[in-house]
């Protein structure tokens, strides 16, 4: 092949503009739309990087949250901001990938307009655990809402992690709960069978160690098997469970892997009614796909869907109605992601509003806002003036603990909604917590932290 | 062609005399040590420079296995892994164990890994022995989640990068995280290309090219592919190492899937196959233009378009410049590089244009 000189040159400064264009990365930021309301008087907005995700295998999950999340922002902002400080935000997508989330997180870290940054909600766990040790560099929260690293929850290790409504461990342990009353109490567990077919991942193996602490404390036989993700083939993993007979199986899911679970065990016949599904296997997008094997699955959840809540009312008429809704499909309004997009906003918000009481009407940095959530204190009267009675569980966090709630309530798919069958299920949390903090001190040793004393408030 | 007369294709060409080649690269290496610091931030140390230089020292090690020893592999990820679950086992069950050293460990582990998964190569060649380094590839991550002694006992099988202390110096910020990068690849990339320029790289070229000529030379195949695979371990292993130590802080066995095996395949193929300049051209390639993408997207249609459609709309657009890069340039970029310079060096009068001995 024989090449020209202008051909050769043409190439030369392609490739040169490819290498250089990522290095002017900073400059392309600033141009980045920011979302939101960004003048203000202050000229400074309440910033949130939002590390998306819209496309890949849990689409369904990332674009519900986000939107939903996003939803409520928009709604905040319609009604003046927090005590007169807009809310603004920017968003990269990390298709749920780990490295990507790096980068999107270093890419937003800091606002384009120099709003300060109030907190960084990745909605996964791999990420979270990437991201853990900057996020407490750069003295930003980390906000895994329902999910994350369980130990976490003992914020004297943790100062900038908060796992908030429910952990990992809460949730298996108020499933076991749950099993319990339906067996006629705890104490009847002994002897019965349960599988946990988990997805491979940190999130999907984040409960195995405390799943085996549980078993063997109600003496029942657990057998636990992995579903590699993102988990579309699921044979082998079901005609498993079919031999081993389980009384329940606990379906600890993610995206895809979650229709595919409840289809495959319809084909190889074992009820929809005997399998929970844990938190991220609890949605309308877990189920429908599944169709009519769905109908009798029965999932844990700390918020239930449906618009009829006040606050699901309000974002209709100032968001969605005036075409503004983040949704690409408004048909998604109020299902399980969307509306636990609204809670976080909810939290978040409430974090920098009791932030604001102590430091000042204003944006607020990370390190206060942090502060704001260490003192959380949503009860039954804030949670009326929020409109979201139902939707959020009263919550009060403090130094030591950064999960707050604990408690799920039980739903049913009917082929067409979920309906609740139960009532509020606590966890074990006193059982919990001994656990926790010792893989917190663990953790403690293998970073040379030493723990706050959370005793002096 | 017309406008170039005196042009001949040469495929190995050097282009510069080995004075100004010198030259070059010192001041290239002084760019990389220098000029981040003066207009580097946290975005550019930790989410650019970092990745590209680990990922680069990955293509490194596969291309001394494949682009100089022909033997082709898919478990680059796995050996990546090796490295990184050793070198965290060393720091944590050896506190004492300066930074350095266990690094070397973590290398050392994982070359004896590779030497182990590298036996095969005695008898089989090509296709067959990518079906055995793919048994690498799901057996070791497997293994490293199975049992959670290799992750200290953690919960989800995360493992997360200690203090990275060297001596009274802390290198846990994201201008550190690069200068020891910077530091390890540099060292690594110098080593490997003085052993390539010396018999034993001669001795796998030799092997790569016809296994039995080689033999009737006086080299010993066998013994040449299993130190080829040897070596490009030790370079996975330090690769993986830094990917769990200074870039993510904190990393699982999935991490080290078949997806980063062909990810390091592509960089070695993208970047050109036997060449050491290559693998970071590959690496620029694979890690910067979607990020360049991304950035370049917000910018211009940012917030217009629903954000799925533009995420869609750049996978698109990156898997087609791949297409085109093979397709204008099968050999790899590093003979795009070479090609242009010669070219403006012999019209600029740089450098003077020097025919190859092959």
């Amino acid at each position: 092949m024989v090449y020209s000189r202008t051909k050769s040159l043409f190439f030369l400064a392609a490739a040169t503009a490819l290498v250089t264009l990522p290095g002017c990365g900073r400059k392309a930021e600033s141009a980045q739309q920011q979302g939101g309301t960004t003048a203000t008087a202050t000229g400074k907005s309440q910033y949130f990087p939002l590390q998306s995700y819209r496309v890949g295998p849990y689409a369904a999950g990332g674009s519900g949250f986000f939107g939903g999340f996003i939803d409520y922002m928009q709604l905040v902002n319609a009604n003046g901001g927090v005590n007169g400080v807009p809310l603004s935000w920017a968003e990269c997508e990390t298709e749920y990938d780990v490295e990507k989330g790096v980068e999107c997180y270093e890419r937003l870290k800091k606002s384009a307009d120099g709003s300060p940054t109030a907190a960084t909600n990745p909605l996964s766990v791999g990420i979270a655990y990437a991201t853990l040790d900057r996020s407490t560099a750069d003295k930003i929260p980390l906000i895994t809402i329902n999910h994350g690293r369980t130990d976490s929850t003992d914020g004297s290790v943790f100062p900038y992690v908060f796992p908030l409504q429910l952990n990992p461990y809460s949730e298996v342990s108020a499933i076991f709960n749950f099993i319990g009353t339906k067996s006629g109490g705890l104490d009847k567990l002994r002897g019965r069978k349960i599988v946990v077919l988990y997805h491979g991942s940190p999130y999907g193996k984040e409960t195995n160690r405390v799943i085996d602490k549980l078993a063997s404390r109600y003496g029942v036989t657990i057998d636990k098997i992995e579903v590699p993700h993102p988990g579309n083939e699921q044979q082998s993993q079901w005609l498993k469970i079919k031999q081993f007979a389980p009384d329940w199986v606990i379906l600890r899911g993610w995206g895809v892997m979650n229709p595919v679970a409840i289809k495959t065990a319809r084909k190889v016949g074992y009820p929809a009614d005997r399998i929970i599904g844990n938190i991220w296997s609890n949605s309308e997008e877990d189920v429908v796909p599944a169709g009519d094997a769905a109908k009798g699955f029965i999932a844990i959840t700390t918020h239930p869907s449906g618009t009829s809540f006040p606050i699901l009312q309000q974002i209709k008429t100032a968001v969605i109605d005036k075409g503004k809704g983040n949704l690409s499909d408004p048909k998604r309004f109020g299902t399980v992601y969307y509306n636990l997009g609204v809670v976080n906003g909810i939290l978040n918000v409430e974090a920098v509003r009791v932030a604001q009481a102590k430091f000042g009407k204003r944006a607020l940095t990370g390190e206060e806002v942090r502060w704001g959530f260490e003192h959380l204190d949503i009860d039954a009267a804030r949670l009326k003036a929020l409109g979201a009675v139902g939707l959020v569980q009263p919550l009060k966090l403090s130094c030591s603990d950064h999960e707050g709630g604990g408690a799920v309530r039980f739903q049913q798919w009917d082929g067409r909604k979920w309906s609740l069958i139960s009532d509020w299920v606590q966890a074990d949390r006193p059982f919990l917590r001994p656990i926790i903090e010792e893989s917190a001190k663990q953790y403690a040793r293998e970073k040379n932290i030493t723990p706050r004393d959370c005793t002096k408030g | 062609m017309a406008t170039v007369p005196f042009f001949r294709p040469t495929p190995l060409g050097l282009s510069l005399r080995p004075a100004a080649r010198n030259m070059l690269s010192a001041l290239v290496l002084a760019a990389a040590a220098l000029l981040p610091f003066v207009i580097g931030s946290d975005y550019l140390f930790s989410a650019i420079l970092v990745p590209f230089l680990i990922l680069s020292l990955a293509g490194l090690g596969l291309n001394v296995l494949t682009g100089y020893a022909g033997q082709l592999s898919l478990g680059s990820a796995a050996f990546m892994a090796v490295g990184a679950f050793a070198t965290y086992n060393l720091l944590v069950r050896l506190p004492d164990l300066p930074l350095p050293a266990a690094l070397l460990g973590g290398g050392l582990v994982s070359g004896l890994v590779g030497l182990g998964f590298g036996l095969p190569s005695l008898r089989i060649k090509g296709f067959y022995l990518i079906a055995s380094t793919l048994a690498a590839q799901f057996f070791i991550p497997w293994l490293l989640s199975q049992y959670s002694w290799f992750s200290n006992g953690n919960a989800s099988g995360v493992i997360t990068a200690p203090p990275l202390r060297l001596g009274p110096v802390d290198l846990d910020s994201p201008a550190g995280h690069y200068a020891a990068t910077l530091a390890v690849v540099v060292l690594i990339t110098w080593m490997a290309a003085n052993l390539l320029k010396g018999p034993t790289g001669r001795a796998w070229i030799a092997v790569r090219d016809l296994d039995a000529s080689a033999a009737a030379l006086g080299i010993a195949p066998g013994r040449a592919k299993l130190f080829a695979f040897a070596v490009s371990s030790f370079i996975l292993g330090i690769a993986g190492a830094l990917w769990a130590f200074t870039y993510l802080g904190t990393v699982e066995p999935a991490g080290f899937d078949l997806d980063r095996s062909f990810q390091i395949l592509f960089i070695i193929i993208i970047g050109g196959l036997g060449s050491i300049r290559g693998n970071f051209l590959g690496a620029a390639f694979i890690v910067l233009l979607p990020v360049a993408l991304s950035l370049a997207a917000s910018a211009i249609i940012g917030g217009n378009v629903d954000p799925a459609l533009l995420e869609n709309i750049q996978k698109l657009l990156f898997g087609a410049l791949i297409i085109f890069f093979l397709v204008t340039e099968p050999d790899g970029l590093t003979q795009l590089v070479d090609r242009a310079h010669r070219t403006r060096s012999s019209w600029i009068g740089l450098g003077k244009f020097r025919q190859q001995e092959r």
